[in-house]
C-alpha cells in the first residue's frame, strides 16, 4: 500500500434500473496508488458501478467522488480517467493509430504529441504492427489490447479495467500482467475480473461486493488472511512425529490422507518460514519426500467465505504454493 | 478551455466522417445537383415573369395585390421592395426552404443515435464530457451546412451572372447576402431539432422518422395558430426577408433553435448511454 489518500471513492450510492436494484448503498474507497480487484458475482453491480464512473448512467443516489471531488466536475476539469469498458466498442471505419491519436488530443496532447503518444500505447500492448490497421481486422484479443491502450493513454491517474483478460489467450494474459506491473506504480488501478488468480498475483487491494452491496475491502494482504495452517504434499504421512509433538507442542499436525497432511499453527507463536523449516526439517531428517507445500488461502477461497458461499474450513485448499 | 478543445477535435473528426459517409456524401451531391439544375430554370422563370410584368402593368399590379391581401407586409413600401428583386432569389430561397429540412433529416438524424446504437459513444464518453461531445456534433453539421450553402449561394450569383441578362452583380449580392443571414437562424432551428430527435433515439430509422414526425407537428402548430410561436410567417420570412417579416423570422428560428438545443442537452446529459 503506498497512500491511505481515498482516490476513488463511492457515498451510499444506489442505482436501479427499474424494479431491479444493481447497487444499494453502496459505499467504499480506494486508496491512491494501489491496484485494487474489484470483485463479484455475475450481476453483483461490477459493470454498473464502472458504468457509473465513466458517467454512461447516473446514480439514483449517492456521490462519487475522485480525488475528494464529484467525478463529473473532476472530468470537467480535465481530471483524466482511462476506461475500458466491458463492451467496449470503436469505430471501425478509422485506423488504430487515429482513433488512439483523437483521445490523446482529448487528453491534452498537442497533434504532434498525441500521435507520438498514440504509437507509444500501441507499442505497450504490441500492436505496433497494425497501427494502420482498422479494429475490424482485428482478433477479439486484440480488440482487448486496443482497449486497454485507449484507457492508458495519457498515462491517466486512475485506470479502471472491466473484465480485461476475457478471451485473451495465456500468452496474452502473460503479457497483461506485464502491462500492469509497467504503469501500477504511477497509477491507481481497478480491475474487475472473474481471473481471481490473477487479480491475485497483480493486486494488492481488494474489494468485493455482492448484489449491489459492498462485502470486504482492505489489503489483499489483510484479506487473505494471516495464514494458520500450512498443507502439505507429502511421498507418504506415515512419520512418526512424536518427536516433533513433543519439541512444538503448539504445532498440530492432522493427516488429510495417505499423502496430505495439515499443520496448524497460531501465528503469534510460530512465522510461517518458522513452520515450514520445522516441517521440512523433520520430514528430509526422516526422509520422506516433499512434493509441495501450500500456505496461502486463495482469493476464491476468501470471496467465497466473504461471500457466504464457501466455508474455507471445510473447503479443499487449492491456494498458491509457497 | 477543456470544453473549447474537446469540441474541436471531436468537432473536428465528425466533419471528416460527414464528408467520407457515402449517405451523406451521395445527398451532399444530390443536394448540390437539385440546386445547380434549379438556377437555370429560375434564371429562365425570372427571365419570363420580367418581360411579363415588362410588357403588362397589370401583371406587377396583380403581383402587388395578392402580397397586400395576403398582408404578408405591414406597409406597401416593403412590398413594392420584394418587387424589386428578381423573383429568381426568392424562388431559390422558397427551393432552400422546402429542401433543406429533409437534407438534413437524411444527413443528420443518426448524428448521436448512430453512436448510442453501435456503442461508440461509452468509447468517447470515457474520454471527454457530454456537454463537449453534444456541441461537437452540433457546430460540425452547423459547418457544414453553412458552408455548403454558401457554396450553393457562390454558385446562384455565378449562375445568375452568367445566365441572366437582365440581372447583374448589383443587383444581386444584395438579395442574395439577405437570404443568407435569415437562411443562418433557420439551418440553425433545423440543425437542433434534429439533434434533438437524434439524442433521444437509438436507431437512426426511428429518429430519421421521428424528426419528420416532429416537423409535421410544426406544420400543424402553423396552420391552427396564425398568431402561434411559430407560424407559416417566420417561413416566408426566410423567403421574403423584408423588415419586420425578416426580423420575426430572425427571432423565431433563433429562439426554437436555442429552446431545443438547451432541452436536448439537458435529456442528453440525463439518458443512460
Amino acid at each position: 500500500m503506498k497512500e491511505e489518500i481515498a482516490f476513488l471513492e463511492f457515498q451510499g450510492v444506489s442505482k436501479r434500473y427499474g424494479s431491479t436494484v444493481a447497487l444499494q448503498d453502496l459505499s467504499f474507497s480506494i486508496p491512491q496508488g494501489v491496484t485494487c480487484a474489484f470483485v463479484g458475482a455475475n450481476g453483483a453491480g461490477k459493470t454498473t458501478t464502472f458504468s457509473l464512473v465513466g458517467t454512461f448512467i447516473r446514480p439514483n443516489a449517492g456521490v462519487i467522488l475522485v480525488n475528494g471531488i464529484p467525478h463529473t466536475k473532476y472530468r470537467a476539469r480535465g481530471g483524466a480517467i482511462g476506461l475500458l469498458p466491458q463492451d467496449m466498442q470503436f469505430f471501425e471505419d478509422r485506423s488504430l493509430v487515429r482513433q488512439l491519436k483523437t483521445f490523446a488530443e482529448l487528453a491534452g496532447f498537442t497533434a504532434k504529441k498525441a500521435l507520438e503518444e498514440a504509437h507509444r500505447v500501441l507499442e505497450l500492448v504490441g500492436l505496433q504492427d497494425r497501427f494502420r490497421d482498422r479494429p475490424d481486422s482485428l482478433s477479439h484479443g486484440m480488440k482487448v489490447r486496443l482497449g486497454v491502450a485507449q484507457a492508458l493513454i495519457g498515462s491517466p491517474p486512475l485506470v479502471l479495467l472491466d473484465e480485461p483478460t476475457a478471451g485473451l489467450d495465456p500468452n496474452m494474459r502473460v503479457s497483461f500482467r506485464s502491462w500492469i506491473e509497467e504503469i501500477k506504480a504511477e497509477t491507481t488501478l481497478v480491475i474487475s475480473s472473474h481471473e481471481l488468480g490473477e487479480l491475485q498475483l497483480l493486486c494488492d487491494y481488494v474489494c468485493v461486493i455482492d448484489s449491489g452491496r459492498l462485502v470486504a475491502q482492505g489489503s489483499m494482504e489483510d484479506f487473505l488472511g494471516s495464514v494458520r495452517k500450512v498443507r502439505f504434499h507429502v511421498e507418504s504421512v506415515f512419520v512418526d512425529w512424536l518427536l516433533l509433538k513433543d519439541k512444538y507442542p503448539n504445532i498440530q499436525i492432522k493427516n488429510l490422507d495417505e499423502q496430505n497432511l495439515e499443520v496448524h499453527f497460531d501465528p503469534s507463536d510460530y512465522s510461517l518460514p518458522d513452520v515450514n523449516r520445522i516441517i521440512l526439517g523433520y520430514l528430509i531428517e526422516k526422509g520422506v519426500g516433499v512434493y509441495e507445500v501450500k500456505s496461502q488461502r486463495s482469493l476464491e477461497q476468501s470471496y467465497l467465505t466473504a461471500t457466504g458461499k464457501g466455508d474455507i474450513e471445510t473447503e479443499a485448499s487449492t491456494g498458491q504454493s509457497e | 478551455m477543456i470544453l473549447f478543445n474537446h469540441i474541436y477535435v471531436l468537432g473536428r473528426e465528425e466533419l471528416r466522417e460527414l464528408f467520407f459517409r457515402v449517405r451523406s456524401f451521395l445527398s451532399l451531391l444530390l443536394y448540390i445537383g437539385i440546386f445547380v439544375l434549379a438556377i437555370r430554370g429560375f434564371v429562365e422563370a425570372d427571365k419570363r415573369v420580367g418581360e411579363a410584368i415588362g410588357q403588362d402593368d397589370r401583371i406587377a399590379e396583380t403581383f402587388a395585390r395578392v402580397i397586400n391581401e395576403l398582408q404578408f407586409f405591414q406597409s406597401g413600401d416593403l412590398a413594392r421592395e420584394a418587387l424589386q428583386w428578381p423573383i429568381v432569389f426568392p424562388l431559390f430561397q422558397f427551393l432552400v426552404v422546402i429542401w433543406l429540412p429533409t437534407f438534413v433529416a437524411i444527413v443528420s438524424c443518426d448524428m448521436i443515435s448512430s453512436d448510442i446504437s453501435r456503442g461508440t459513444l461509452r468509447y468517447v464518453m470515457t474520454r471527454t464530457s457530454r456537454s463537449a461531445y453534444y456541441l461537437s456534433k452540433l457546430i460540425s453539421h452547423f459547418i457544414m451546412y453553412l458552408g455548403l450553402q454558401c457554396l450553393i449561394y457562390l454558385l446562384l450569383m455565378g449562375g445568375v451572372l452568367v445566365f441572366s441578362d437582365r440581372i447583374d452583380f448589383e443587383q444581386a449580392w444584395r438579395p442574395i447576402l439577405t437570404h443568407a443571414v435569415v437562411f443562418v437562424p433557420y439551418l440553425f432551428f433545423l440543425v437542433t431539432t434534429t439533434q434533438f430527435v437524434s439524442a433521444l433515439s437509438r436507431k437512426s430509422f426511428s429518429a430519421i422518422l421521428k424528426v419528420h414526425l416532429l416537423w409535421l407537428v410544426f406544420m400543424i402548430m402553423m396552420v391552427q395558430w396564425s398568431d402561434g410561436p411559430l407560424t407559416w410567417r417566420h417561413f416566408l420570412g426566410v423567403i421574403l426577408p423584408f423588415g419586420t417579416l425578416g426580423q420575426e423570422s430572425l427571432i423565431a428560428f433563433g429562439s426554437w433553435g436555442l429552446a431545443f438545443l438547451l432541452l436536448g442537452m439537458f435529456f442528453f446529459k440525463r439518458r443512460a448511454i
